[in-house]
């Protein structure tokens, strides 16, 4: 009977996933406490070692505002005129068999889904797609995989709690070091598009196992209905003493100020009060992980003050609050990215949403954002020999086609008259025949295949500008996991259950059901039970490039 | 009013008082919320938007969602699924209890060895990933079959089945015996046209188990088009925002309550078309000895 | 009570075996027995290939408690570690709360929720009206046929912090009650929707025993001047002690199985200290935390509670004179 599972559990942590149909995935902070990719045990050297590959961005096409290395993204105000192609001959001569997930609802199957079976058609082959759905992945990953029938490929989620990845991978996958390593890359254009920061999500024991899934490196944010928020004077605080104000103010009879994601409402807080993104690099190069720091416990003490003061929203089984901040009911709620204003203009295409920039809890402190994984981890290949390998390269480079290209309109929006249109502007829009065949089929494509985000809001250009200078704003105070491409034998085995039982004290803390005694007792369980392993591991393989971040 | 038997007396008033409330009570729990799915799953956008979330009674009834959770054939498709599974499923897993439960409930040869076999069924799950791997020897995967024959078998509704066999009485068993007839004959002949009551019931637990079921469906169907509703549900209600969230810029689809009621509703409704039907067989009072009593 | 009444056969065994209806048989050659039965061995053939395929197969599958298994090496090539995973789990006191939640709510469901559909089942056989009678009944199998998340959606809507009942009192300028998130009150709520959702449904075994009473000792007891409540007592009950028995068995049996979907889907708002139960346990360590093998452990070390359980409750039953799930024919 399991498999009813998670429902909530799965909507809060693919919270990133979900905005991934609307071309613009992320991930939370979910990842940040456990690494993932990397080496294991003498990988540090191995990793030391790997060449990765060569990045030479597509020069197809100018944005309209600038990315940079950074991580900002960049802006398209419309869809470029005149796609080009980026790949020369269709890459599949046999058809491939494939594990994904798609976070829309399921497609029409292949055999009436047009768009499908043009795809098919442009690719040279069939691609047969096994598309799991949330909640269940976990177990149909672990099924096929113990049934020893895997397909061609198989999407491997980073933070869904599939563990042992190092092992597994050398057991069952397929190296692809010599065939991406620096220049070899050059070989499949696309896939040397995508930036080192990517490529190092997808490598394990210092070896290349797929080609990486960017997302928006942009990690959570807090969104608030500017309407709302305009009774006490806007979204943007200087202190958590205001914001505690502020909140107070707005939960008024059956509004309140917070949605119930206790977790990652705590994470924000944390961000005020200092706390690191995952692990601090202290001076001597030692790491201390977030749990351990008194930024965090301190986060948490005023979390459990909000609480007591009612402003969250009473029903923590709340799945979506996207709606209610929408009516004003509630009044901010964590989104992955500032790119996720979309999803609420979904809903009321007259709001844009306020994104709020966090700030030193007592106005001098310096706040830290957390900047999020970059990417929805790869997809490995089953093992197999050279010719074939060089095949699902292939498909790989024709799957991550850069944004604006034609390989990505037929990805993205199908064939122009059949499942897409141009609209005024010459953007393409889904006919309705599009919206039926379209969007479970890009879902469950763009999770496993990926070029570099961008950001492209066709029907409201103005909110490109205002996203693009946001992400400016928070990239002033931004940090990256330290451990992020690095790899722990004990994080990748323990590492999610020992997250999972910390957080479930700290919620009871927050809603009052525990003292905030109750934190040191579990941090002392989350240490003896793996964590100080962890943090020996990750030490020992911490990149010298990494800044130190202590205080 | 039917006829009332000379050992029921008049109800007292205060009696027929409690009874009424305590029936009239625990129906309202019932029907108000079912009403509220229903009347959610008809509501127009602004009727969702005034109540703030469910409707009690929708004051611009529509069909939109109705119409948008059908324009994509996933569920017709999804219906036919979910009714061949039922039925075939049901006809297969009587076939195999009645049989099962026939056999066993007469001391004969490997009877007590084989009901011990089943009883032991009550205690363990055997575990995701070898059923998985059974189903994958078999050959079932993406088959329909791969939902119909793990469930053949029920333990609870072969006891009760069986319990109602022990009782047929054994001197009926014994003169068609001296009459010549055989295990099958008597099968057929005595025990199913005397059992058609706990057979109903029976049934129905069976019937009401394959449609409700969907996580098999999770694990061995990679095929869409061979999903079955209950999956359907769960995307839908699970996933009311990716709906709506990744088709910006189309036409504004239904609010995500009212779509979720509406999949409900359609999960809901054939059973609910089923049951007056197998009903009957309760109040007829045939079922003498469904449990022996 | 049925085969109590019938007469036994007296007739010797010897006397054409092969034909009278079987009493003791144990005592016959193979041969005579297989001549005799061999179309009940026939019958048995698809439920017993079943148990083999679906069941006693794949419950080797258990084996991966006593392995470090991983699912990329499957279960022949995973390591065996002996019994270090139930040393870790005794070791773990999650588990332990989880078992503690798992009794404490099995024993809310047991003495809470079994009564309910008793009595209803009593109130509905003693209406005299068939129209309201089958209304009733229409009405309350209903809500057996709906999901777990959308039975808890509801229960949000009407009883939630946001709920309907709170927003009422609110207006009224009283406190909100926190029915749903309150971890003391949680076996309370547990047990309320399972009333809302499954108590009509237990109704149809109950109905069904009802109906077979013998109308005729109602009559006799009428006769004597015997009362509502003395007939209840007197015959009602008696006669369905066999179902009530069968079915309390049954119960424990299950009774670690308190119902998966809906702890897991309120194990956030009331927290783990209240919802954590052995499968939501198992789930979160083996699939959710990657951990297969505490996962089965887990869930093996349930299975053998439970089968204590089991038999325990068959035996007692057996000793009261009833005659269980084992029911013997030759006994009683």
């Amino acid at each position: 009977m399991s498999g009813f599972t998670e429902s909530r559990v799965g909507r809060r942590r693919f919270l990133g996933l979900t905005g991934a149909v609307a071309g613009a995935a992320a991930f939370g902070p979910m990842l940040t406490s456990c690494g993932d990719g990397g080496a294991q045990g003498g990988g540090a050297k191995a990793s030391g070692e790997l060449k990765l590959p060569t990045y030479r961005p597509f020069e197809g096409f100018q944005p309209d505002l600038p990315g940079a290395e950074s991580g900002l993204e960049p802006g398209f105000l419309r869809f470029p005129e005149n796609a080009i192609a980026s790949v020369q001959a269709a890459p599949l001569k046999n058809s491939v068999s494939a594990l994904t997930e798609t976070f829309a609802t399921p497609p029409p199957p292949m055999g009436s889904n047009p768009m499908w079976q043009a795809l098919n058609a442009a690719l040279g082959a069939e691609l047969r797609l096994t598309i799991g759905t949330d909640p269940g992945y976990p177990e149909k990953f672990a099924t096929l995989l113990a049934s020893d029938s895997l397909p061609d490929l198989m999407w491997l989620p980073p933070n869904q709690g599939i563990p042992n990845i190092g092992p597994m991978l050398e057991a069952k996958f397929q190296d692809l070091t010599t065939y991406l390593s620096g220049d070899a890359v050059l070989e499949y254009p696309n896939l040397a598009a995508l930036k080192p920061a990517s490529w190092r999500t997808a490598v394990v024991n210092g070896k290349i196992w797929g080609a990486p899934i960017p997302s928006t490196p942009f990690g959570q944010v807090m969104m608030g209905n500017p309407k709302t928020w305009a009774k006490v004077g806007g979204l943007q605080c200087e202190t958590a003493d205001e914001f505690f104000a502020k909140c107070k103010e707005l939960s008024q009879g059956t509004n309140y100020a917070l949605e119930p994601a206790i977790i990652n409402m705590l994470h924000m807080f944390g961000e005020w009060f200092g706390a690191p993104t995952g692990w601090r690099v202290n001076q001597d190069r030692s790491l201390t992980h977030l749990y351990e720091t008194d930024n965090y416990k301190a986060a948490v003490e005023y979390a459990a003050k909000l609480w007591a003061a009612k402003v969250f929203y009473p029903d923590l089984n709340l799945a979506d609050a996207t709606p209610k901040t929408v009516n004003g009911q509630i009044a901010a709620q964590v989104v992955v990215g500032p790119r996720a204003t979309a999803d609420f203009r979904a809903l009321d295409p007259t709001l844009f949403v306020d994104t709020l920039i966090p700030f030193g809890h007592d106005g001098k402190a310096k706040p830290i954002y957390d900047m999020g994984y970059g990417t929805v981890g790869f997809t490995p290949f089953k093992k197999t020999d050279e010719g074939r390998i060089r095949e699902l390269l292939a498909l790989m480079n024709y799957l991550s086609a850069p944004f604006g290209t034609k390989e990505f309109l037929q990805k993205n929006f199908g064939t122009e008259g059949a499942q897409y249109k141009l609209d005024g502007q010459k953007n393409p829009v889904f006919t309705p025949a599009g919206t039926q065949q379209g969007p479970g089929l890009v879902s469950a494509l763009q999770i496993m295949t990926a070029p570099e985000s961008v950001i492209f809001n066709p029907a409201f250009p103005d909110d490109t500008k205002k996203i693009h200078a946001t992400e400016q704003e928070l990239l002033k105070i931004a940090m990256r996991n330290p451990t992020a491409g690095t790899y722990s034998d004990t994080s990748s085995k323990v590492g999610p259950k020992l997250t999972a039982a910390f957080r479930d004290t700290i919620v009871d803390i927050v809603t009052g059901r525990q003292k905030i005694d109750a934190y040191d007792e579990a941090l002392r369980r989350w240490k003896s039970g793996g964590g100080d392993k962890m943090r020996g591991e990750f030490e020992a393989v911490l990149p010298a490039s990494v800044p130190v971040t202590g205080s | 009013m039917s006829r009332r038997p000379i050992w029921k007396e008049p109800a007292a008033p205060g009696y027929q008082t409690v009874k009424a409330v305590v029936l009239g009570g625990f129906a309202l729990a019932i029907i108000v919320p079912i009403m509220v799915v229903v009347s959610t799953s008809l509501a127009s956008d602004q009727d969702i938007i005034e109540a703030g979330g469910y409707v009690l009674w929708p004051k611009h009834p529509t069909l939109k969602a109705y119409d948008t959770l059908f324009s994509g054939g996933l569920m017709g498709r999804a219906i036919m699924v979910s009714v061949f599974v039922t039925v075939v499923g049901t006809a297969i897993a009587l076939a195999t209890t009645i049989a099962l439960a026939y056999a066993t409930s007469r001391p004969v040869l490997f009877g007590r060895p084989v009901l011990l076999m089943v009883l032991f069924t009550l205690l363990f799950a055997p575990g995701i990933i070898p059923m998985f791997l059974m189903v994958k020897q078999l050959g079932l995967i993406d088959s329909l079959w791969s939902l119909i024959l793990p469930g053949a078998l029920g333990a609870f509704n072969f006891v009760v089945m069986r319990t109602f066999f022990m009782n047929v009485p054994a001197e009926l068993l014994e003169s068609a015996r001296i009459d010549g007839a055989s295990d099958f004959t008597i099968l057929r002949r005595i025990i199913i046209p005397l059992s058609k009551a706990v057979i109903a019931v029976v049934g129905l637990f069976y019937a009401v188990g394959f449609w409700n079921a969907f996580f098999n469906a999770l694990l061995y169907i990679n095929d869409t088009a061979k999903w079955p509703v209950q999956v359907i549900l769960r995307t839908y209600v699970l996933q009311g925002k990716s709906l709506s969230a990744d088709q910006l810029g189309v036409e504004p689809l239904p609010q995500p309550q009212s779509l979720q009621m509406a999949v409900v509703v359609v999960a809901l409704v054939p059973i609910a078309m089923v049951y007056p039907f197998l009903q009957r067989h309760f109040n007829k009072g045939v079922i003498t000895g469904a449990i022996k009593g | 009570m049925l085969n109590r009444l019938l007469p036994h056969p007296t007739a010797p065994v010897e006397k054409a075996s092969s034909v009278r209806e079987r009493q003791v048989a144990r005592n016959l050659p193979f041969r005579v027995r297989w001549r005799r039965d061999w179309q009940m061995v026939v019958l048995m053939i698809p439920g017993v290939v079943f148990l083999l395929l679906f069941f006693y197969v794949p419950i080797l599958g258990n084996l991966v408690a006593f392995q470090d298994f991983q699912p990329y090496l499957g279960i022949m090539h995973s390591e065996w570690n002996g019994v270090q995973n139930f040393v870790n789990l005794y070791a773990n006191p999650d588990f332990w709360d989880a078992l503690r939640n798992t009794l404490i709510l099995a024993l809310a469901q047991l003495v809470l929720f079994f009564p309910v559909p008793l009595a209803l089942a009593l109130i509905v056989d003693s209406l005299v009206s068939n129209r309201i009678r089958r209304a009733f009944q229409t009405i309350a199998y209903l809500p057996h046929f709906l999901s777990w998340v959308l039975v808890i959606a509801l229960f949000q809507q009407s009883l939630g912090g946001a709920g309907f009942v709170n927003n009422l009192l609110r207006q009224a300028g009283f406190d909100p009650i926190p029915f749903m998130t309150n971890p003391d009150t949680f076996p309370l709520l547990v047990v309320g929707q399972l009333v809302w959702k499954d108590a009509g449904w237990a109704m149809i075994i109950f109905l069904a025993a009802l109906s077979s009473v013998d109308v005729a000792l109602y009559e006799a007891a009428a006769a004597d001047g015997a009362g509502r409540w003395r007939r209840l007592w007197h015959i009602t009950l008696p006669s369905m002690r066999t179902v009530i028995v069968l079915l309390l068995i049954l119960r424990i049996g299950d009774v670690l199985s308190v119902g998966f979907e809906q702890f897991i889907l309120q194990r956030d708002s009331v927290g783990p200290g209240a919802a954590e139960v052995l499968d939501t346990f198992t789930y979160y360590a083996g699939v959710v935390g990657g951990d297969w093998s505490s996962g089965a452990a887990a869930g093996l070390a349930k299975g053998v509670i439970s089968a204590l359980l089991l038999w325990g409750a068959n035996s007692i039953a057996h000793r009261l004179g009833e005659p269980g799930i084992f029911q013997k024919r030759g006994q009683s």
